[in-house]
C-alpha cells in the first residue's frame, strides 16, 4: 500500500446486511485506525446507532434486505455527518445529483478505494 | 317432207342422229324442265321418220313444237357455221334484250363479250365435227352491255343430207343460281372463317356423335396434331369416361333444339388438365342432311384456376385476420379511414362517426397522435408499409401499446386502392421488456453484490489462516456452505428452507456420520434470508467443531435441537441450540476471529434476534433465538385440501 489513509479519531458507522462483507469492512475500518460503529443490518439498527454514538463518518450499503439506506442518508445528511455509498447497484436509486457530497464505492471495491473516500470526504 | 317441219325451225333442214337417221329434234340435248318439249320432239321426229302419210300429224306437231319454242323460258337460238343468227325465240329477246327483227342476220358474236369471242370458234369446231357442246356455263351479253351468265347447250344442226349447217343453242340464264351459288359461298367462307378464327374449340359433330370437324385452335387446344387426329372419332372419346353420361345427356337434350350448356374437366392428347365451358346446339337439318351439333368447348382452365386462387386468397386472408393477434382495419386510398371498422370499433369504442377520417387519431395518445399523423402522410404519401408504436386509449380507457403494421393494396394499374392495417396490442411485450430490463439490472447487481460477498470470504478467511494451504480449504468450504444454503433455497423457488435439511446438509459434510449428529425438533421452515444466516452460522460452528470442539475428538457429538418457546404473551421464537458433548475440555478462545463474530453476533444482528454463547468445559453451546418474522410452520403437504373445502 503506498498510500498511508489514516483514519484515527473517526468513529465510522457500517450500515451492511451482508454478512461477510459487514465483518470485511469492520476490519478495514479498524485496520485503518477508526473506532467501528456497528456493522448495522438494518435501517432502525442504523438509526439507533446514530442516536447513540457521535459518529464522525458512516459507509452505506444502499440496498438492506427490502429496504434501503436512503434514510439513513438523508438523517447523516441532515446532521452534517460525511459519509460514503458502498453499492453494487449502477445507481437507480441514488445518484450524484442527489446526493453531490457522497461518493459511490461499487462493489466489489479494493479496500483503498473504500478508505480513499472515506479520507476524502472526511477531510472536508 | 312438205309443210313447216320442226327442223326447219331451227335450221330449215331435218334433225338426223349420229346415225344419219331423221330424228328432227328429236337429239336436241335439252335439259332440267325441257324434258317435256324434248317429249314433244322426239315423238314428232319418230313420227316424221316413219309415215310419210302422217306429215299433217308432224305439221301439227310442228306448229305445237313451234308454239313450245316461242313458249319456253330458256332462249332457243339457232345460227349458222357463219354464226349468222336464224332463230330467236321470245326467251332469247327478255334474256338478251335484241328484238328478233334486231337479231335475226346478225353475228352471234353480238352476243359474246369480246374477250370471249374465241369460245365461238372452239364451239363451232366441235360443232362442226357433229360434238354436242354440253350444258357449258359462261357469260354473254346483253344488248345493253351487261354480262349474263348463263348456261349454253349447242346441237349441231344437219340439212336433209346429214350436212351439218348450223347449230342451234338454249341458253339459261343462271345469273340467279350463281348469284345463289355466289351467296352460299361467300356464306359458307363466313362461316369458316368465324370458325377458324374463334379462339374456342369449335366442333361438328354428326349424328352418329362423331367429328365432323374441328377449328383449328381446337386443335391446338386439344393438343392433337392435326384435324385428323380426332376428325371420324366420336366426341365421347375427347373425355374422360366419368363425363360421358354428361355429354350424352347434351347432345340428347341438344336434339330436342334446347342450347345445351355444361362444364367438365378433360385432359388434352397430351395430358394437360383443362376445365371446358361447353355448349351445344343443334344445326336444324335441311337438304336432306341428318341433324348435327355445333359444339364450343371453351377452355376455362385460367379462369377457374384463378377463381380457386381468389377464393384461396380470400379465404387466407380470412384466416389471417383470425389469427392476427390485432385489429385489422382499412383506410381508403388516400390513407383516410372509412366504412364499417368493426375491429377498430371493438377496441376503441369510438363510433363511426368519431373515427371517420382522421377522427381515430383521438383515440391515439395526444403525445403520439402529432407524430403517428406526421408518419402515416408520409407513408401514404411514399406508397410504402406503415410501422409505428404509439398508445391507443382502450374502451375501457386504459392506455394500451400497440405496434401497427399497414400496407398499401395496388390494382393491375399500380394505382393504390386501399390500405390494410394491423393494431398489434404490445402491451404485454412492453411489460415483459420492462421486467426483462429489470431483471437484468437486478442479475447485475446481485452478481456484484455475490462478487463483493466472496471478496469478504477471501478476506475474512485469509486474515485468520495460519496457512495458504489452510486458506485455501478453509475459503473452499466456506463457498461449499454458501452454496448449501443456495441449493436448498433454489428447490423451495426461494422461499426459504426447512430448517431439519439446512442443519443436516450443513454438518453432514464435517463428518457428522456414526451417530454423531443428533437432531431434534419441530418441522420449521425459515425464510430465505434466516436460511443463508443459520447456514452461515452452523457453517462456522462446525469449521469450529472439527477443528477445536467435539468432532475433533473421536468419541465427541453435537446435538442440535430447537423448539419453538412462547414467553408468555409474546408470538412464539425459534429457539435453536447447538450443543458439543465429548470434546476436549473447552476453554474460551482469546481472540475473536471471523467464525466466532459471525456466531456470536451477526446472525443474531441480521435476524432481529439474541444469541446466547457458553464455553461451558463439558463443551459449547450456542443458543440462537430469532423472531417469528423469519419462519413458518411447516407449509402445508402439496395437494392437501384447506379446511373449509372438507366442510
Amino acid at each position: 500500500m503506498s498510500q498511508v489513509l489514516n483514519l484515527h479519531a473517526h468513529r465510522v458507522l457500517i450500515v451492511e446486511d451482508e454478512i461477510f462483507i459487514a465483518a470485511d469492512l469492520e476490519c478495514i475500518v479498524r485496520d485503518a485506525g477508526a473506532e467501528v460503529v456497528g456493522p448495522a443490518m438494518s435501517a432502525p439498527e442504523a438509526l439507533r446507532l446514530i442516536e447513540n454514538h457521535e459518529i464522525t463518518a458512516a459507509v452505506l450499503d444502499v440496498r438492506l434486505g427490502d429496504h434501503d439506506s436512503l434514510g439513513v442518508a438523508r438523517h447523516l445528511e441532515a446532521a452534517g455527518i460525511p459519509f460514503v455509498f458502498h453499492t453494487g447497484n449502477a445507481g437507480s436509486e441514488i445518484s450524484s445529483n442527489s446526493w453531490p457530497q457522497a461518493p459511490i464505492v461499487r462493489k466489489p471495491a479494493s479496500p483503498q478505494a473504500l478508505l480513499a473516500a472515506l479520507a476524502a470526504v472526511t477531510k472536508k | 317432207m312438205t309443210g313447216m317441219k320442226p327442223n326447219e325451225l331451227m335450221t330449215g333442214g331435218p334433225l338426223r342422229n349420229s346415225a344419219g337417221v331423221e330424228l328432227s329434234l328429236a337429239n336436241a340435248k335439252l335439259e332440267h324442265e325441257n324434258d317435256r318439249l324434248r317429249a314433244l320432239l322426239i315423238q314428232a321426229g319418230v313420227d316424221a321418220r316413219h309415215t310419210e302419210e302422217a306429215a299433217a300429224l308432224a305439221s301439227e306437231r310442228a306448229r305445237e313444237l313451234a308454239a313450245i319454242v316461242a313458249s319456253s323460258s330458256d332462249a332457243i337460238i339457232s345460227k349458222k357455221l357463219d354464226s349468222t343468227i336464224t332463230s330467236w325465240n321470245a326467251a332469247a329477246e327478255r334474256l338478251f334484250g335484241f328484238t328478233e327483227e334486231e337479231i335475226l342476220g346478225q353475228s352471234i358474236l353480238r352476243l359474246i363479250p369480246a374477250e370471249r369471242h374465241s369460245e365461238e370458234e372452239s364451239i363451232l369446231a366441235q360443232i362442226s365435227a357433229g360434238e354436242i357442246v354440253q350444258a357449258f356455263e359462261t357469260v354473254r351479253m346483253h344488248k345493253g352491255g351487261r354480262p349474263i351468265d348463263v348456261s349454253v347447250t349447242i346441237s349441231p344442226v344437219r340439212d336433209g343430207a346429214g350436212q351439218i349447217v348450223g347449230a342451234s343453242k338454249i341458253v339459261r340464264d343462271i345469273t340467279e343460281r350463281k348469284r345463289g351459288e355466289e351467296h352460299l359461298r361467300r356464306s359458307d367462307e363466313f362461316a369458316r372463317t368465324v370458325l377458324e378464327a374463334s379462339p374456342d374449340c369449335l366442333k361438328v359433330i354428326g349424328a352418329d356423335g362423331r367429328l365432323d370437324y374441328v377449328n383449328q385452335n381446337g386443335v391446338c387446344l386439344l393438343e392433337v396434331d392435326g384435324p385428323s387426329a380426332v376428325v371420324g372419332q366420336p366426341w365421347e372419346s375427347l373425355w374422360p369416361e366419368a363425363s360421358w353420361p354428361k355429354i350424352r345427356r347434351a347432345i340428347e337434350a341438344a336434339r330436342s333444339g334446347k342450347l345445351i350448356k355444361f362444364t367438365a374437366e378433360a385432359p388434352t392428347a397430351k395430358g394437360t388438365s383443362r376445365h371446358w365451358d361447353v355448349s351445344i346446339a343443334a344445326i336444324p337439318s335441311q337438304d336432306g342432311h341428318p341433324i348435327r351439333f355445333l359444339a364450343v368447348s371453351r377452355d376455362v382452365t385460367e379462369k377457374i384456376r384463378s377463381e380457386i386462387a381468389l377464393i384461396e386468397s380470400e379465404s387466407r386472408f380470412r384466416a389471417a385476420v383470425e389469427a392476427v393477434d390485432g385489429i385489422v382495419w382499412t383506410n381508403n386510398a388516400v390513407g383516410e379511414m372509412t366504412g364499417e371498422q368493426p375491429g377498430w370499433s371493438a377496441l376503441t369504442g369510438q363510433t363511426l362517426a368519431e373515427y371517420q377520417g382522421f377522427g381515430w387519431s383521438q383515440a391515439v395518445h395526444p403525445e403520439d397522435a402529432p407524430p403517428t399523423i406526421e408518419a402515416w402522410n408520409a407513408a401514404v404519401a411514399a406508397r410504402e408499409l406503415f410501422e409505428f408504436e404509439h398508445r391507443v386509449r382502450r374502451h375501457d380507457g386504459q392506455w394500451r401499446h400497440f405496434s401497427v403494421r399497414a400496407a398499401p393494396i395496388f390494382d393491375t394499374g399500380n394505382q393504390i386502392v386501399e390500405w390494410v392495417g394491423v393494431h398489434t396490442d404490445i402491451s404485454g411485450q412492453k411489460e415483459a421488456a420492462a421486467h426483462r430490463e429489470f431483471l437484468m439490472r437486478e442479475l447485475a447487481h446481485r452478481s456484484k453484490n455475490q462478487l463483493a460477498v466472496i471478496q469478504g470470504v477471501a478476506s475474512q478467511t485469509a486474515r485468520s489462516a495460519g496457512s495458504l494451504e489452510e486458506f485455501r480449504q478453509l475459503f473452499a468450504r466456506r463457498l461449499q456452505g454458501m452454496a448449501i444454503s443456495v441449493d436448498l433455497l433454489v428447490t423451495q423457488q426461494w422461499d426459504g428452507a426447512p430448517l431439519s435439511d439446512l442443519v443436516r446438509r450443513q454438518l453432514e459434510p464435517f463428518g457428522a456420520d456414526n451417530g454423531r449428529l443428533l437432531c431434534e425438533g419441530p418441522d420449521v421452515f425459515l425464510v430465505s434470508d434466516a436460511a443463508e444466516s443459520v447456514g452461515l452460522a452452523l457453517h462456522e460452528l462446525a469449521t469450529n467443531c472439527v477443528k477445536y470442539g467435539a468432532w475433533s475428538f473421536p468419541s465427541g457429538v453435537v446435538w442440535v435441537s430447537w423448539t419453538l418457546d412462547r414467553d408468555g404473551a409474546q408470538p412464539p421464537q425459534l429457539r435453536l441450540r447447538c450443543t458439543e458433548r465429548g470434546g476436549p475440555a473447552v476453554t474460551p478462545p482469546t481472540r475473536e476471529g471471523f467464525g466466532r463474530r459471525v456466531i456470536e453476533r451477526m446472525v443474531a444482528q441480521k435476524l432481529g434476534g439474541t444469541v446466547d454463547l457458553r464455553f461451558d468445559v463439558t463443551g459449547l453451546e450456542w443458543t440462537l433465538s430469532i423472531p417469528p418474522t423469519q419462519f413458518a410452520g411447516a407449509p402445508p403437504a402439496a395437494g392437501q385440501p384447506p379446511f373449509d373445502r372438507l366442510n
